[in-house]
């Protein structure tokens, strides 16, 4: 009789086992995608090999194209969205940490960035990730960004006397504070406007100088903007990432650190793409900068992201993440020895 | 010299003279067929075979007799003749046939989502990874013999185009390009096309007449518009602009321009819009006849359209479009059944 009776019971363990695993390879979520091209882009198009990848740690998502990146944000802060990916700019209100990432200056190369990305994919890393109640669960380089300007002298103006570029217009975008606040650092003017409106009006000839991945410059044609004169610089002003982020508590324990090494391996072919979109900007375009402006840049932008990490916009540990890889790949960086260290 | 043996002789330097004059004109005619052959063949099939293909419906077939024959066509320069325009053509028919193949893999996909089966999808979006991008590579091919069939466009002002074949020609050209950013976008970038191309197409859709190209033009436009809002005039409403381009091409009979709208609603999410548009490429089917003319366009949107109907079925359902359901949608409402309770009678 007992023995039946432990058969019994053994019984339904085994068949609510079944049950739990059935309903947890069952979770069905919606997954909001940001694309310029909405479901006809290729964020979107990686989208839909995330969404088989997902399915083997037991979610199928639901994908949602939205060309409007404000909006997703929008549709996941009130739940109509289990899970977003858009733009780390746009994931700073979720996440200050990796909203950080993009920081002006912090990321100058793509070995640099791999090291962040594979510290941030690590066990170790799993609560950095986490600002309740989100997660975030995958973050893919987009290509550095750069400046475009219209005017090359204004390289070397810019380069060598700080603070004194009143005349030249650069356009930021409305939504980010850093770009704002950095913009009003610099001493020049700032147009305030959308992405969308960023490149048509560098092509107009309103702004004087832009910035972005080097995807922007075939796409809006910014070559018609930089004219005869200008360029663009070889400086890698900032890191944008697509970042994926999840409500944590509505997907299963380990899909975070599943997603985040899943992520990771597609890294290289990020990379790729992104220097083959460098490629087609001709050589005659780049603007190439001494080894004194470049440590001139550098030096501050650094001061720029204390300023903002202290107004609250940017984090200080992301910023000192950021700085343990600069330092790891070059100690003999000034910032490395510098007194106010990020 | 003997009398008989000058006369000989005199007869034999005619007969040469003859046979050199013969040689010659033989060589210059053969010449001038040789030089004017491959226009006269070009003419032919630009004039006479491609408005004679229009006017059928099988879309397969042209297909395939389009990946048979765009190898070749290209060498029709070498005997004198300029076969850009028919290249775009040509071009644009092959890398279709890219497409579709994609669309089934596409398929594939879904129904292994659909079926829990991981390696399946994954298998079937390299396998549709790969279509698209040859469909980029061969709709890049065809743009690029746009610009040399169109040596004055760049992107920025109108050329005179000055027949029907010149318009014909200019706006497969557009869809090749437009396509093949697209395509190449969907299938990771590995062709290369460059991503100005889509602004250019925008700004060449306005050098044809809206009306007379079956609101494709204003369809075109409203899509870069709707992809590239700071492109946007103030003012327009890129919907509305659709809306009526659509309407342009029912109203005659030519459906083209929907594939353009259903593919901007399914960019947008707005999968009501797609089946609506769907719905009424069937409605109006039954009202207005098809321009005799362009029948085989007017498939090609037919088709298009079933793989968008497809694709939303398979989705939904894990097959595609059931026989006689085109038009008709998964979660349509249920016709009430109207019975009659046998209580009383059993």
């Amino acid at each position: 009789m007992k023995a039946v009776s432990n058969r019994f019971f053994n019984g339904i363990l085994i068949a609510l086992l079944m049950l739990s695993s059935t309903f947890v390879a069952a979770q069905t979520k919606q997954l909001c995608v940001f694309d310029l091209l909405g479901a006809n882009g290729p964020i979107y198009a990686q989208m839909k090999d995330y969404k088989i990848a997902a399915m083997a740690w037991g979610v199928d998502f639901r994908l949602k194209p939205y060309n409007n990146e404000k909006k997703a944000a929008d549709d996941f802060k009130v739940g109509l969205c289990d899970a977003v990916s858009f733009t780390g700019t746009q994931s700073r209100q979720f996440s200050r940490f990796s909203g950080t990432l993009d920081a002006m200056g912090a990321v100058p190369s793509y070995a640099h960035l791999k090291t962040i990305i594979s510290t941030l994919s690590s066990k170790q890393a799993a609560s950095l990730m986490v600002n309740e109640p989100y997660e975030v669960v995958g973050v893919i380089p987009i290509g550095s960004a750069f400046l475009f300007v219209n005017d090359r002298a204004l390289v070397h103006e810019y380069a060598d006397s700080l603070g004194d570029f009143s005349a030249i217009n650069i356009a930021v975008m409305a939504d980010d504070p850093a770009q704002i606040d950095m913009v009003g650092l610099m001493g020049t003017s700032t147009v305030v406007t959308s992405i969308a409106g960023m490149y048509s009006q560098f092509n107009a000839g309103l702004v004087d100088v832009t910035y972005g991945p080097a995807v922007v410059y075939e796409a809006m044609e910014l070559y018609k903007g930089m004219g005869e004169k200008g360029g663009v610089i070889r400086f890698s002003l900032a890191q944008p990432t697509l970042q994926i982020m999840t409500r944590k508590a509505e997907f299963p324990t380990s899909f975070g650190m599943n997603s985040r090494q899943f992520t990771l391996s597609q890294f290289d072919k990020a990379v790729i793409r992104a220097k083959n979109y460098e490629s087609r900007i001709a050589e005659h375009w780049w603007i190439n900068i001494s080894e004194k402006n470049y440590d001139r840049y550098h030096e501050m932008y650094r001061k720029a992201r204390l300023r903002l990490r202290d107004k609250g916009i940017y984090d200080r540990k992301m910023l000192a993440l950021m700085r343990m890889v600069r330092c790891k790949k070059d100690p003999q960086r000034t910032e490395c020895l510098a007194v106010g260290k990020e | 010299m003997k009398p008989n043996s000058r006369k000989t002789k005199k007869k034999f330097f005619h007969w040469i003279v003859l046979l050199l004059l013969a040689f010659i004109l033989f060589s210059a005619a053969t010449l001038f067929a040789v030089k004017n052959a491959g226009k006269l063949l070009v003419s032919f099939v630009e004039d006479q075979a491609v408005p004679y293909v229009l006017k059928t419906d099988d879309v397969a077939m042209g297909c395939m007799m389009a990946e048979s024959l765009t190898l070749l066509i290209p060498s029709l320069v070498q005997i004198n003749a300029s076969p850009y325009k028919l290249a775009i053509l040509f071009d644009f028919l092959s890398g279709s046939c890219a497409e579709f193949k994609a669309w089934e893999e596409e398929l594939r996909y879904l129904r292994a989502i659909h079926n829990k089966n991981t390696v399946e999808a994954q298998d079937a979006r390299i396998l549709q990874k790969r279509y698209l991008n040859r469909a980029a590579r061969r709709q890049l091919k065809g743009y690029l013999n746009f610009q040399k069939a169109y040596l004055e466009f760049s992107g920025d002002n109108c050329p005179v185009l000055d027949s029907w074949n010149e318009e014909f020609y200019w706006m497969i050209g557009l869809m090749d390009g437009l396509q093949a950013v697209m395509n190449d976008l969907a299938s990771g970038g590995e062709a290369n096309v460059p991503l100005d191309i889509s602004l250019k197409v925008g700004r060449g859709a306005r050098c044809l007449n809206n009306e007379k190209w079956w609101g494709m033009p204003d369809a075109i436009q409203a899509a870069i518009w709707i992809n590239f809002p700071s492109y946007q005039p103030d003012g327009i409403n890129p919907l509305q602009v659709l809306d009526s381009a659509v309407n342009t091409g029912l109203k005659q009979g030519m459906r083209i321009a929907q594939v353009v709208a259903a593919k901007i609603h399914i960019g947008r999410g707005d999968a009501e819009s797609v089946k609506q548009i769907i719905r009424d490429n069937i409605q109006t089917r039954l009202n207005i006849a098809t321009h005799p003319d362009f029948i085989f366009l007017d498939e090609v949107a037919s088709i298009q359209l079933q793989a968008i109907s497809d694709h939303m079925w398979t989705d939904a359902t894990g097959k595609r479009t059931p026989i006689g359901a085109m038009g008709a949608f998964w979660d349509d409402p249920k016709n009430t059944v109207d019975t009659i309770d046998l209580i009383d009678i059993l």
